[in-house]
């Protein structure tokens, strides 16, 4: 500009003499001029602005991809795949009460769409002066498109995920629970909690041992025994011997882990793994196999139960009382106490001890849960207790740590340690605890306790069950309570080639006209397991088979039956 | 290309040897990149706003070619014709803003276009170049006889244009008629005194459309003050040429312009900043610089006062128009409706244009056997 | 003829330079078109995840034994139903009649009279082709 006025002026005197021509020549020029110099700003910005290229995105991805569906929990799946908990999408509601004009009118509206909500507290909170406040967490799909009709713009929905148990109170205590921000609570949601949120492996299931079908069979039969028999509580295992996977694990009450609010402590307890319970002759299996594995006695052998037992203050009896010179697989199968004490007298305490400990009876199970319940027995292993832990009494450990110390005196004699997850392998690896023979001797004890003995009511027909019964009195205040009973079941299948151990457990089971008052594990316990093994060996693959009586017949000839 | 005999004495023979074919090639080249633009940048636009994808290719296209007939059409015709038309179209255009006011329906606040049946015309196009011509007869008149009062009659004509532009309103084409009438005032000899009295009305002009006329004034503000309202469009247009670099994206490749509202028409430099990148928009001011360039030199040797204040206005609006849209798009100037000559979509302001240079080619044609000199650049070489 | 050829090449660069456009817009399109899939695959998976959800939560072992015990009937095996070896599957008896299939192991109803004995002749007819 100052240019042109400035070779303007110079001309001005100019105009007079120059032609009106030429003038609008010079003055053509200097438009020339100026549109160059114009052109040439206009260039000079353009390349300016290319330069300041934002190189980051200058390479742009062109492959289409599939969005992965994403999830801030992986899925726990039983054994077989099938989906224990899940995360799903659904939405909060929110409002930011900033916005709110009238909020006794968008209270009601909103308590008209949500019934579950109070006119007054909404009212409360939609006129403070936050700028955010929860209305309510998860709402189904309906009620959310209704809150969306009401199309306030205060309203706003969180997209939140939701742990979901679509089989419900079916193994809620194995899988647990999880807060209301996705935490895992207890269970192996409390155990894996950091494995399932890893956010790497969200996408891989974490596969449980457990198989639904067998743990709906568990949970459906104890219930029903629970009912008829008025049990305040009952648990119920079911674990493959030869791996320690936990096929079933079932503890009455149960709870949903889809709502636990107002779940209470009884029913969050874990019975099979929290719970440690006295529980009678089943014990009397470890005292034999203790006794027979360290060549203290053989089935040859036997000891003297004419009369009850006297040591310090206690009196030792006999359940059914045979009050006659008992062999081992007598003592066994009529579960005699007052023979199984001899027995461990005969081994020792400090033997007893150290035996039971190499079982894991005596310290609290490794299982992947927290909720493992220590068990209990005297600090001071005295005389008295060495002969009431023989039959199990006097000692209290879970269900869980009675089920692995089983499986392994079947099992070929190796400990596994039992685990809740699915385990690749289908041979046992555990460390050897009692030999192959002392097994063997084992399995046909426990098969003649349910042909010839009490646990009678377990043999399910073709499927070679044994197993030992287990009836203790509830300890009350320092006492027993002759009317409290711990009944329990510990059957293993099929005894020629052991597979599964079931184990069932009723508290405080009362008895009935079927049973004729009785309400001892052989009772109400050992139908529990035989209704179990007849729903769930099919399923397993457990072939029923006519039983090859050779296997038993040489013990079975040392048991004479009164009858 | 076409074989003219140079003896063959016909119109359209005649036609070839004597009008400016660098000047035709220059409009020829703007025209081909007017469509390839197109058919990038305005699927985007179409299928934004629900129409088929070619939607505005196709109508640019049937645009182009007319546009391309009249440029040529145009140019054979003789000086005193070209006159004649400007003195016809002139109160035609005039009439028609008129009806435009009175009739036309208001779009984004403003009055100018007119309803014709298929199509909508916008009168105040065409008003540019039959004003530009007019007031080259008119100013030319003094050069022969200093009686006549052609400045002040031209004053008022440029009064009645201003007063209806404003009264549509519109600010753009009010601010490039001013500068083309004052830039055509100087080379008839207006003197500098009021030359910079027309600087300052200018300036005085510009500032009371701001105080009344709120239009006006938002673009402005918009324009100092990017925080004050909405930016959108510079902001989006600046997004783009940066996103292009040096090079561009390719072309289809952009981004950015499928979020620019008139990508196909004001903003279509932004897009070939986008797609082609700095140099190709650089290339493209080549092109226009270059017409302006070959238009106004062709005048250096003009003996004719009207041909040379016709020529003269005609150039300056074009280039004028071609650098307020660049301009714009470059975020240097406020936003205004103004399309970048032959490359923006729009019929009117296409043919407005075509009829511009079609006046220019045909009041620079001249006999280049006798004045070989006056083609420097050699077109002849390549024969 | 330079010129002729200059034009014609010109002519031929614009041409395919619009269909190289065309086939750009085309691809696009397609790649619009895969990206929309993409996404219609995203919610089809997470859909599918509900559905698992749902599926699991309505073939709950319960519900089915409840449906089962309602409409079907049907028990737990006993043992015996249980045959592990194909060598267990008693033979046919010789003289039964068989309906339609030679699959079929059950003998054939008694009651089925005249069409029953058509059909084995049928058969016995075909053994000996």
């Amino acid at each position: 500009m100052s240019l042109a006025r400035a070779q303007s002026f110079d001309f001005h005197g100019a105009d007079e003499d120059q032609s009106p021509l030429a003038v609008a020549r010079l003055r053509l020029m200097i438009g020339v001029l100026l549109f160059m110099v114009a052109f040439g700003l206009m260039a000079v910005r353009t390349i300016e602005l290319g330069m300041t290229s934002p190189v980051a995105n200058r390479t742009a991805a062109r492959e289409i991809v599939v969005p992965p569906v994403t999830f801030a929990r992986a899925d726990i799946v039983d054994r077989n795949g099938e989906l224990l908990a899940v995360n799903l999408q659904s939405s909060s509601l929110y409002a930011n009460p900033r916005e709110v004009t009238d909020p006794i009118g968008l209270a009601k509206q909103l308590v008209d769409v949500l019934p579950g909500l109070s006119q007054a507290e909404l009212e409360q909170k939609l006129s403070s002066k936050r700028a955010f406040v929860w209305i309510k967490r998860k709402l189904t799909p309906k009620q959310k498109w209704q809150v969306n009709a009401l199309g306030d713009p205060a309203l706003n929905f969180r997209d939140e995920e939701d742990r979901l148990y679509p089989h419900g109170r079916l193994a809620s205590h194995a899988l647990g629970y999880v807060d209301v921000d996705g935490n895992g609570i207890a269970g192996v949601e409390h155990y894996f909690n950091d494995r399932l949120s890893e956010v790497e492996r969200a996408g891989e299931p974490l596969a449980l041992a457990l198989d639904v079908r067998v743990q709906y069979a568990l949970a459906d039969e104890l219930e029903a025994a629970m009912r008829a028999h008025q049990a305040i509580g009952a648990a119920g295992l079911v674990m493959d011997v030869n791996t320690g996977e936990v096929i079933a694990m079932v503890s009455m009450p149960d709870f949903d882990p889809n709502n636990i609010r107002g779940v209470g402590e009884s029913e969050r307890f874990n019975r099979v793994t929290k719970g440690v319970y006295e529980l009678g002759s089943t014990f009397k299996t470890f005292t034999f196999a203790n006794a027979l594995d360290d060549g203290i006695a053989t089935f040859e052998d036997g000891y003297d139960a004419t009369k009850p037992l006297r040591i310090s203050r206690f009196t030792i009896n006999d359940d059914h009382p045979k009050n006659r010179y008992l062999t081992l697989p007598e003592i066994f199968a009529f579960s005699s106490n007052i023979g199984t004490a001899q027995m461990a007298l005969d081994i020792g305490g400090d033997r007893q001890q150290q035996f039971l400990q190499s079982l894991g009876l005596l310290s609290p199970a490794d299982l992947e849960l927290t909720e493992v319940g220590a068990p209990m027995y005297p600090a001071t292993w005295r005389k008295v207790s060495t002969m009431t832990i023989s039959y199990g009494h006097g000692i209290a450990v879970s269900p869980v740590q009675l089920a692995t110390g089983i499986s392994s005196m079947v099992n070929g004699g190796r400990l596994n340690t039992p685990t809740l997850l699915k385990s690749r392998s289908q041979t046992s690896k555990g460390k050897p605890v009692v030999s192959p023979a002392t097994s063997r001797q084992m399995r046909q004890l426990l098969r003649l306790a349910v042909t010839k003995g009490t646990g009678g009511r377990s043999d399910a027909r073709g499927y070679r069950v044994g197993g030992k019964t287990g009836t203790a009195e509830k300890a009350v205040g320092g006492g027993y309570d002759r009317k409290a009973l711990i009944s329990s079941f510990m059957g293993v299948y099929p005894m020629d080639d052991p597979q599964y151990a079931v184990f069932a457990l009723l508290d405080e089971p009362k008895g009935t006209k079927e049973t004729f008052g009785f309400a001892s594990g052989g009772w109400v316990a050992a139908p529990v397991v035989k209704n179990v093994i007849l729903r769930t060996a099919p399923l397993l693959g457990v072939l029923p088979k006519a039983e090859d009586e050779n296997l038993y017949q040489r013990v079975a000839l040392m048991i004479e039956e009164d009858e | 290309m076409i074989a003219f005999s140079r003896s063959d004495n016909s119109l359209m023979s005649r036609w070839w040897w004597t009008v400016d074919r660098w000047m035709l090639l220059l409009i020829f080249a703007l025209t081909i990149v007017g469509i390839w633009l197109t058919l990038t940048a305005s699927p985007a636009v179409a299928e934004r706003i629900g129409l088929d994808s070619y939607h505005f290719v196709k109508k640019q296209t049937v645009f182009l070619t007319m546009g391309l007939g009249v440029v040529i059409g145009i140019s054979m015709l003789s000086t005193a014709m070209v006159r004649r038309i400007a003195i016809i179209g002139f109160p035609i255009s005039l009439l028609l803003v008129l009806l435009t006011l009175l009739i036309g329906p208001e779009i984004k606040g403003a009055t100018r276009w007119l309803p014709l049946g298929m199509f909508t015309l916008q009168p105040s196009e065409f008003l540019k170049p039959f004003f530009i011509v007019t007031t080259a007869w008119i100013l030319s008149a003094h050069f022969n006889n200093e009686e006549i009062p052609a400045k002040r009659v031209s004053f008022g004509l440029y009064g009645v244009v201003v007063g209806l532009l404003i009264l549509q309103p519109d600010f753009g084409q009010t601010v490039l008629i001013s500068a083309v009438w004052i830039a055509q005032m100087a080379l008839a000899g207006l003197p500098l005194m009021w030359l910079s009295l027309a600087g300052v009305s200018a300036l005085m002009g510009v500032g009371l459309s701001y105080a009344f006329l709120p239009h006006v004034a938002s673009r402005i503000d918009r324009f100092i003050n990017p925080a004050s309202g909405d930016t959108f469009q510079a902001d989006k247009a600046i997004e783009a040429f940066e996103s292009g670099g040096m090079l561009g994206k390719g072309p289809g490749e952009g981004a950015v312009k499928l979020n620019l509202p008139d990508a196909h028409a004001d903003y279509i430099f932004a897009v070939i900043g986008e797609e082609f990148g700095a140099v190709a928009c650089v290339m493209l001011l080549f092109l226009f610089a270059g017409v302006v360039m070959r238009g106004l030199s062709n005048l250096l040797e003009e003996e004719s006062a009207f041909r040379l204040l016709a020529v003269a206005g005609l150039i300056i609006q074009f280039g004028l128009q071609s650098l307020i849209n660049v301009g714009v798009n470059l975020a240097v100037l406020p936003s205004k409706g103004m399309t970048l000559p032959f490359v923006s979509y729009g019929g009117s302001s296409m043919l407005a244009l075509a009829i511009g240079m079609g006046m220019v080619l045909a009041l620079t044609r001249r006999n280049r056997f006798i004045q070989p000199e006056l083609d420097p650049l050699g077109w002849r070489a390549a024969e | 003829m330079r010129k002729t050829f200059t034009f014609i090449a010109a002519i031929c660069a614009l041409m395919s330079g619009a269909a190289l456009l065309q086939l750009k817009l085309a691809v696009q399109d397609q790649a619009e078109r895969v990206a929309a899939l993409a996404d219609q695959i995203h919610e089809d998976e997470e859909s599918l995840r509900i559905l698992r959800a749902e599926f699991a939560h309505l073939t709950t072992p319960r519900s089915l034994q409840e449906q089962s015990i309602e409409n079907l009937a049907i028990m737990p095996p006993r043992p015996e139903q249980v045959l592990g070896n194909i060598d267990e599957i008693p033979f046919r008896r010789s003289d039964s009649k068989v309906d339609g299939s030679q699959s079929v192991l059950l003998p054939a109803a008694e009651e089925s009279g005249v069409n029953a004995e058509q059909d084995s002749t049928a058969k016995s007819e075909d053994q000996t082709l």
